[in-house]
């Protein structure tokens, strides 16, 4: 067993290559040398019926005259005839003897004659006719045998060279093969080795190794961008948790050195034990996005109509926005039927909300919409706030990411990792873009799609029904 | 790479070829001075007086006897072959009957 690939390519190559061409060159015989072959024994059995027939018609003394008659007109000097009797006695032809080799009727028999005095090659078969009667009907081949022996040494010369261009061309396939091969080997050792810069080359020539280079890299930047993901989350882990950590902790510190009263000391473990339930929150919503992303509550998906569920989260959440001198606008259809998730859904349009009242002037005003687009559901929420800077839009969405503005305001950073979860377990996208980059009063506009689903079917049931 | 022209040559060669080399070379009697006197004297019996005829007669008899035999009798053959067609399409040719002074063998 070859454990080399490139070698088993290359001795495929090579092999399929010599055979074709083998082929190739046994079909020329065939039909070159082969033709004459057939050519000589048609002629030979042709002339052979003529004379039987003229025997059948006057016996023995016409045989003999149309021998005697085809070899005195046989201009190309290549018949051969003998007609001997059933003493072995020969009656006419041109052969001196009966050949010793020619024993039975049927076969084709290849002899060595002397014509001139020059020695050549001839082709007889024997017919045997009643009375003991021979007839031996031949042709002299000797120029038949020179080109099938000139085009065997041609064809013989064209096999070497098939084989030394199989040869040649399996050595290129091999290389080509190693180099192609040694190109991703390389990138792949050095990402195994911890770096996860190198990326495949490609050759420009857009064939299927570019397209597999251009596969690999993909996968590659995804995994660098995921790795990158879970360092920064890492970080952002360790950086934002290590404050309210450190804080209950001294005030536990404080109070169990300088508290006072009993009341102190309460009131102190109270400020600590809400800290450490922010805590626990946030790790509550990294679990939650992590089982959304899982996909395990695609399972739970049920029939939801949007439309009562906005208007519940624009009554509850405009009071809220009223006691910041927000106002929120309501534009939503009666029904919006989706397959989803309530909960899910009802929690992502209250983060939407919560960022927009957070982030929005006094007097500003906040809108949210829906409408159906084909077959998806799309959800906004507009508001009069900073925005988000253009630069700073495609990571909001990652896990702990705080903009600038967002820096003195309460939060996480992970109400938008939760909505883009949300997005995509059904099958949609969260944009976050400018309202209006004409308007006076600019501000964000998060941009909420959702699949519809088939209302009353489970997704794979869904899924099914829509194959063809 | 001279040695692939002898394999070549036992290639073309059928698996009979091996009865030949057995065997010694037989003669064959119609390339022979004696059989071209035979083929010039049955043309000349039938007097043909078409010019090729006699040209190919001349000829062949000529080459005949300076001893290129296989030219003579193609010569001569071919002398025969135009008599022959010249008898079969009926034309009238003066001359014995080929009968009368029969072919060799």
């Amino acid at each position: 067993m070859i454990r080399s690939a490139s070698l088993r390519f290359a001795v495929l190559y090579g092999s399929l290559f010599a055979a074709s061409s083998l082929a190739l060159v046994l079909f020329f015989w065939w039909a070159t040398a082969g033709v004459l072959d057939r050519q000589v024994e048609a002629a030979i059995d042709a002339d052979a019926q003529f004379l039987v027939e003229r025997w059948s018609e006057g016996g023995v003394p016409a045989l003999v005259l149309t021998v005697q008659e085809r070899l005195a007109e046989n201009v190309d000097d290549d018949a051969i005839y003998m007609l001997s009797d059933g003493l072995g006695r020969r009656v006419a032809g041109n052969m001196q003897r009966w050949p010793a080799v020619v024993t039975e009727a049927g076969g084709f028999y290849e002899l060595r004659v002397v014509r001139a005095g020059a020695q050549s090659l001839a082709e007889v078969r024997q017919y045997d006719l009643p009375g003991g009667f021979r007839l031996l009907v031949g042709r002299d081949v000797r120029g038949r045998v020179e080109l099938r022996r000139l085009l065997t040494n041609t064809l013989l010369w064209s096999v070497l060279l098939v084989a030394g261009l199989a040869g040649a061309g399996a050595f290129v396939v091999r290389r080509l093969f190693r180099r192609m091969v040694a190109e991703i080997s390389a990138t792949a050792e050095a990402i195994a080795g911890g770096d996860l810069t190198p990326r495949v080359r490609r050759s420009g020539r857009g064939d299927e190794f570019d397209r597999m280079a251009e596969s690999i890299n993909t996968m590659l930047e995804r995994i660098a961008r995921l790795m990158d993901g879970v360092r920064q989350v890492s970080n952002a882990i360790a950086h934002d948790l290590r404050t309210p950590i450190t804080r209950a902790r001294a005030r536990l510190e404080d109070a169990a050195e300088h508290a006072g009263s009993e009341a102190e000391l309460r009131a102190a473990i109270e400020r600590a034990v809400a800290d450490l339930d922010g805590v626990t929150a946030v790790f509550q919503a990294l679990l939650r996005i992590a089982e959304i992303e899982a996909g395990a509550r695609r399972s739970a998906f049920a029939d939801v109509d949007l439309g009562p569920l906005l208007a519940d989260l624009a009554e509850l959440y405009g009071a809220l926005a009223e006691d910041r001198g927000l106002v929120l606008s309501l534009d939503v259809p009666d029904t919006l039927s989706l397959l989803g998730d309530r909960d899910l859904i009802q929690q992502a349009v209250a983060n939407l909300l919560d960022n927009a009242i957070k982030f929005s002037p006094s007097g500003g005003r906040i809108r949210l919409s829906g409408r159906a687009e084909g077959r998806h559901l799309r959800v906004e929420v507009a508001d009069e706030g900073p925005g988000i800077p253009e630069a700073d839009r495609g990571r909001a969405a990652d896990r702990f990411f705080r903009g600038e503005q967002a820096r003195n305001t309460p939060g996480s950073g992970l109400g938008l990792a939760l909505v883009q979860a949300v997005a995509m377990l059904h099958d949609g996208a969260l944009v976050l873009e400018e309202t209006d980059p004409h308007a006076l009063n600019k501000g964000l506009r998060a941009v909420l799609t959702l699949q519809t689903g088939q209302a009353g079917v489970p997704p794979v049931q869904a899924a099914a029904a829509l194959a063809p | 790479m001279k040695s692939a022209l002898p394999l070549a040559f036992l290639l073309s060669m059928p698996t009979c070829l091996s009865h030949a080399q057995e065997q010694p070379p037989i003669p064959l009697t119609s390339d022979t001075a004696q059989y071209c006197a035979q083929l010039a004297e049955a043309i000349a019996a039938r007097h043909s007086t078409l010019p090729d005829v006699l040209h190919l007669l001349a000829d062949g008899r000529e080459m005949c006897d300076q001893g290129e035999v296989r030219g003579g009798l193609r010569r001569l053959r071919r002398a025969l072959v135009i008599l022959n067609r010249k008898k079969r399409g009926g034309a009238a040719e003066p001359g014995p009957d080929k009968s009368a002074d029969p072919l060799p063998y």
